[in-house]
């Protein structure tokens, strides 16, 4: 069983075993094209993460099980003229893709049944929320912050307000690039939004339609926003190959995340252990320790990266008992030193008091 | 009395020779990284479906160096053109440059009066390579050089192992028509050391079946990758395949990317 499944720009799938260091491609390389089998999306197509959904630039979507290593269904979703896919969730026997041109389309498993809900041009990120299933944000070029309902199509649930202008009076331009969900006590979610004028933006449905929180990150554009399990903090990727811990109580930058050479295209943290997954350009697949943010894998995949997923099922191989080993080295060394150093102090010889005293009265008396 | 042979003869220890190993080194025949590069934005070129046409341009008002370093450029480079850029952004330039059907643009920037970036962009739709350029010799300054021929050069690229390497290495052949002219023998060369690219550009001659001679004919000039950025030349949301960080790169100096 693969550890973690990544979507190459090439078309093909590739899945890491992270124990062995290992990949092996899924699909077929002379008959793939770039042009229309490039993997923009991928989202487990069950919550026993058996299958993987994987979203075209041409629009189709693609079932791959990973148990048979084949595909096993084809959806064609959107036409070329539509846009590529750039936003793919999966909800409860529906299937939510979302294309550039801004059509979110719900596909249902019983039924052929299509419903399309507009949500507006140039959409560049579509994510659901995971802590109330029904619900779904996107955002993109020019284009707010909303939120929406599955039952209630007709209205967004929430629709953002633009920043106020700035210090000129200036409209102050939105290109939302990805959408993440915090959790909250209420009905309606914290939502964090990093846009490609690079900033972070903390949405409080409750408060305000405005953010909350507009920090602003470095100069270059932010492609990913990943929020781990549990945190008070969230971590942010963008395309000069910088990725941080941002703490979303204060906007303090904690730290970063080394080892990039290249745009970071995706984010993806584990939903129990302390890891975070991330991909791109630069064809590496690295994961992260969440807290210490050590770099505790690193993988070269020969093809540039555009999405990932990790899988649940993989725990690290446990530190603890690397830790156990160690300090059972130790604590026998230090066992060893110990009666080692016993022998030193009986083997030394009495220092008369004699001879101390005399060196002292000597300095004593340069001194005087 | 057995005469004692001699002791073998010891490789030199250089930084390159105890080089960091790299996972990035490509393989002659890797099937994925052959089907990437046979469907990247540079494979028009290798198909032999596009001819270079190279503009060349300088940042605004050039100095005398940086004419003098364009001109040399445009020799060397068969189908090229120099314009002056009269102020014009990069950014409008290339729209323009893609309409008339050039396939690079090459933009040489100064600092302190000399010539320092190099801006190497394939067009129509990427790469973009930056980088820093130094050590400059023009012809007259080299000693016995010839003049070059107006042949179609072959270009001759070194030591580019890594997959970064393998595009910079793609990119710069760009430049020059896939089909040489042999009887001409001129030769441009790109050699990779230690991450410098060196270009030296030389007419060779068979003397008889041992003897070759070469002969330079100049510029010289040294380039180091600064970054590759994916599509046309974007400094606002433009997504890079690599960056130089200095801070987080440059810890080992048996560490090398190209």
């Amino acid at each position: 069983m693969a550890d973690v499944w990544v979507g190459g720009e090439t078309g093909v799938v590739k899945a890491i075993d992270l124990s062995k260091k290992e990949f092996g491609n899924f699909g077929d390389l002379s008959r793939l094209n770039k042009s229309s089998d490039e993997v923009c999306r991928m989202c487990w197509f069950e919550d026993n993460e058996k299958k993987i959904c994987i979203g075209t630039k041409s629009g189709v979507c693609k079932i791959f099980d990973t148990e048979k290593k084949d595909y096993v269904d084809t959806k064609c979703c959107f036409t070329k003229e539509e846009g590529e896919i750039t936003g793919l969730e999966r909800n409860e026997g529906v299937l939510l893709v979302c294309s550039e041109s801004g059509i979110v389309r719900i596909l249902r498993d019983s039924d052929n049944e299509k419903t399309d809900i507009k949500v507006g041009n140039h959409i560049a990120g579509m994510r659901k929320n995971p802590f109330e299933s029904c619900q779904f944000a996107t955002g993109g070029n020019e284009n707010v912050l909303k939120l929406w309902d599955l039952n209630k199509p007709e209205q967004p649930l929430f629709k953002a307000k633009n920043v106020r202008n700035d210090q000129l009076d200036l409209r102050v331009p939105d290109y939302v690039k990805d959408i993440g969900f915090l959790q909250s006590s209420g009905s309606l979610p914290k939502i964090i939004v990093g846009t490609a004028y690079h900033k972070i933006r903390l949405y409080d449905l409750k408060a305000q339609k405005r953010p909350v929180l507009d920090i602003s990150y470095k100069e270059s554009p932010i492609t990913c926003v990943s929020v781990p399990s549990l945190e008070k903090f969230i971590i942010i990727g963008n395309m000069h190959g910088d990725m941080s811990a941002i703490d979303i109580r204060n906007g303090k930058n904690l730290g970063s995340y080394k080892s990039f050479s290249g745009s970071i295209n995706d984010i993806q943290c584990h939903k129990t252990e302390p890891l975070v997954a991330s991909c791109g350009l630069d064809r590496f697949l690295r994961i992260h320790h969440v807290d210490t943010r050590q770099l505790v894998d690193k993988i070269y995949l020969k093809s540039r990266l555009k999405s990932l997923l990790f899988s649940k099922a993989y725990k690290q191989v446990s530190d603890d008992v690397k830790n156990d080993k160690n300090k059972r080295k130790h604590s026998e060394k230090k066992e060893g030193e110990e009666d080692g150093d016993d022998d030193v102090w009986d083997n030394m010889g009495v220092v008369e008091d004699d001879a101390v005293d005399k060196k002292t009265k000597k300095h004593r008396k340069k001194g005087k | 009395m057995a005469i004692e042979k001699a002791p073998p003869k010891q490789v030199p220890r250089t930084i390159e020779s105890t080089r960091l190993p790299d996972e990035t080194m490509v393989a002659a025949d890797d099937e994925e990284i052959l089907h990437d590069e046979e469907s990247d934005e540079l494979s028009t070129y290798f198909k032999c479906e596009v001819r270079p046409k190279v503009l060349l341009t300088t940042s605004n008002k050039p100095t005398v160096k940086t004419v003098q370093f364009v001109d040399a450029l445009e020799q060397i480079i068969p189908n090229s053109e120099v314009k002056y850029r009269k102020g014009i952004d990069i950014k409008k330039i290339i729209p323009q440059a893609i309409e008339r059907g050039f396939t690079n643009l090459v933009v040489v920037n100064e600092n302190h009066k000399e010539p320092n970036t190099l801006l190497l962009i394939h067009l129509p739709d990427g790469p973009t390579a930056h980088f820093k350029l130094s050590s400059i010799k023009l012809s007259k300054q080299i000693k016995n050089h010839g003049r070059a021929s107006s042949h179609r050069p072959e270009v001759i690229l070194n030591n580019f192992k890594t997959r970064l390497g393998h595009s910079v290495a793609r990119l710069l052949a760009s430049l020059f028509p896939y089909d040489p002219q042999f009887q001409g023998r001129r030769c441009a060369t790109f050699h990779n050391q230690r991450d410098f690219i060196f270009f030296r550009h030389h007419r060779y001659i068979f003397k008889n079946s041992q003897k070759t001679g070469l002969q330079e004919l100049g510029p010289r000039f040294t380039l180091k990758l600064r970054s590759l950025q994916r599509g046309t030349f974007d400094t606002k949301f433009g997504q890079y395949e690599w960056i130089h960080k200095r801070k987080e790169m440059d810890t080992s100096r048996r560490k090398f990317v190209l």
